[in-house]
């Protein structure tokens, strides 16, 4: 992290890291591409059985990290499920949390259907 | 030649675009975000229409890599065409109208002639107050408010100008870095601000900061104020009078919890993390605050006085706070360092006062907030 000039890159950074490294471990999911929108990037997952060669079968990954404590750490989760549930998007989502204080990753699916 | 094929290309290009960037080199990582746009719009001939999903994702991608590289037209026009086709599923079409909001702002601009600092920053005020696009116009008044003075700071800080205790900033530095208050696409509720360019570069002679910089300087302020980093804060601002402004003016945006839960800060082209302030970053601000002036007085004389802020007189040092059922208001003294644009938004706002108690029963400022 120090050879990070920018506090917030390598914070965003690190959390993309850290997180892509626990659905992998957890879900047995893997970053196939990143999302190229207008308010940052996301990643798509997909599963080892998934060809990879579109996007129908694919989740989408909001990531967050803080180095604050683990109230916050729980209420980005809270956030980043509400911006899914929220949001336009259809692809079932998966909001993970990455606190680097508190040495944990929260990681939560959430189906669109409901 | 396949979508894939084309798509793997265009992320290619959309991270060296992002790498140009890191290194300030905005010209070049337009150059890329244009080829990694063009690729993304040639792998739509490929996809078939069933493949709803994927239609819809890359729409949008190719949408937004237009736009970041500054090919504001053919972004606008790629987004007037597929959503003329109606083959796209909701999402996407839903995703393309606020992309269209920003594009549509952006042009404004452009047409204007007004030149504006890199980077548009993007507040959004949520909470049970607020409502889809629409929220109390004194809250969101105030938060504007607060927004500004954190700006003007900065960029006196740059400047490398003597900390300003009373007023607000000189005219000099109002009009050469004057904020704009634009539309944003409709959230929760949001606002966003951009700063113009200096009109007149010779002002400030060698002084004058790289304007670029201000948004880039605003955001690490936010971030480290927001967290428990007073020492970085410190730092990276000349002294620990700028360094506690900055403290204070942040705390005054980070909201109680009560009638907004969050005030999120973003830039619009998300290069910069984003700072969400809660509650929770009112109370590490305050904590902050806390020991950055220790207090060797007892325990027992620290007291908290809430009420409305009625008066103030800076200058002779007191503050008058009206107290809810007490016939006559709190003369509060010794206000001492209190700045302006910290305390001057409260005024008839209700507020929270640390102060002590002396054995004449007098009241000695400690530290004030707003209490929602």
């Amino acid at each position: 992290m120090g050879a990070w000039a920018n506090n917030s890159d390598a914070t965003r950074d690190g959390a993309y890291a850290c997180a892509l490294a626990g659905v992998e471990l957890t879900l047995d999911l893997y970053a196939v591409r990143r999302a190229e929108t207008l308010t940052g990037a996301d990643y798509y997952l997909s599963n080892r059985e998934d060809s990879g060669e579109d996007f129908e079968k694919q989740f989408r990954l909001e990531v967050s990290g803080t180095d604050m404590e683990n109230g916050e750490v729980q209420r980005r989760l809270r956030l980043k499920l509400q911006q899914l549930h929220k949001g336009t998007s259809n692809l079932p989502g998966i909001a993970a949390v990455v606190g680097f204080k508190t040495k944990e990753i929260m990681i939560q699916k959430v189906d669109m259907s409901t | 030649m396949k979508w894939l094929d084309l798509h793997k290309e265009s992320e290619k290009y959309a991270s060296l675009a992002e790498h140009a960037l890191r290194e300030g080199k905005v010209t070049e990582a337009q150059g890329f975000y244009k080829e990694a746009a063009q690729h993304e719009l040639h792998s739509l001939d490929f996809i078939e229409l069933a493949k709803q999903r994927t239609l819809g994702i890359t729409v949008i991608s190719t949408i937004a890599l237009y736009y970041k590289a500054k090919e504001i037209s053919e972004a606008e026009e790629i987004a007037h065409t597929w959503l003329g086709k109606k083959v796209l599923p909701a999402f996407a079409n839903e995703e393309i109208k606020k992309m269209l909001q920003t594009i549509w702002s952006e042009k404004e601009f452009e047409d204007s002639g007004v030149d504006f600092v890199k980077g548009t920053v993007l507040v959004s005020v949520k909470g049970r107050m607020v409502v889809h696009g629409g929220a109390p116009l004194e809250l969101i008044l105030r938060k504007i408010d607060e927004v500004k003075s954190l700006f003007y700071r900065t960029i006196e800080m740059q400047l490398n100008k003597p900390f300003r205790k009373r007023g607000g900033p000189s005219t000099e530095i109002q009009d050469q870095f004057c904020p704009w208050l634009i539309q944003a696409p409709a959230g929760s509720y949001q606002f966003a601000v951009k700063i113009q360019k200096p009109k007149v570069r010779p002002l400030f002679h060698e002084e004058e900061p790289e304007a670029e910089d201000v948004t880039s300087m605003f955001f690490k302020i936010l971030s480290l104020s927001s967290q428990d980093k007073h020492e970085e804060l410190e730092e990276l601002t000349p002294n620990k009078e700028y360094a506690d402004a900055f403290l204070k003016l942040t705390r005054n945006l980070a909201p109680t919890g009560k009638s907004i839960e969050t005030v999120e800060i973003k830039s619009v082209t998300g290069i910069e993390d984003s700072v969400v302030l809660s509650s929770e970053s009112r109370k590490a601000i305050n904590k902050s605050i806390a020991s950055s002036k220790p207090s060797n007085q007892p325990e027992s004389t620290k007291h908290q006085i809430t009420g409305i802020l009625r008066a103030l007189n800076l200058n002779k040092d007191w503050i008058e706070v009206d107290i809810p059922g007490e016939e006559r208001p709190v003369i509060i003294r010794q206000t001492g360092d209190v700045i302006d644009d910290v305390v001057g938004p409260m005024v008839n706002q209700q507020v929270l006062v640390d102060v002590i108690k002396t054995s004449e029963g007098k009241y000695v400022f400690q530290d004030i907030q707003l209490e929602e």
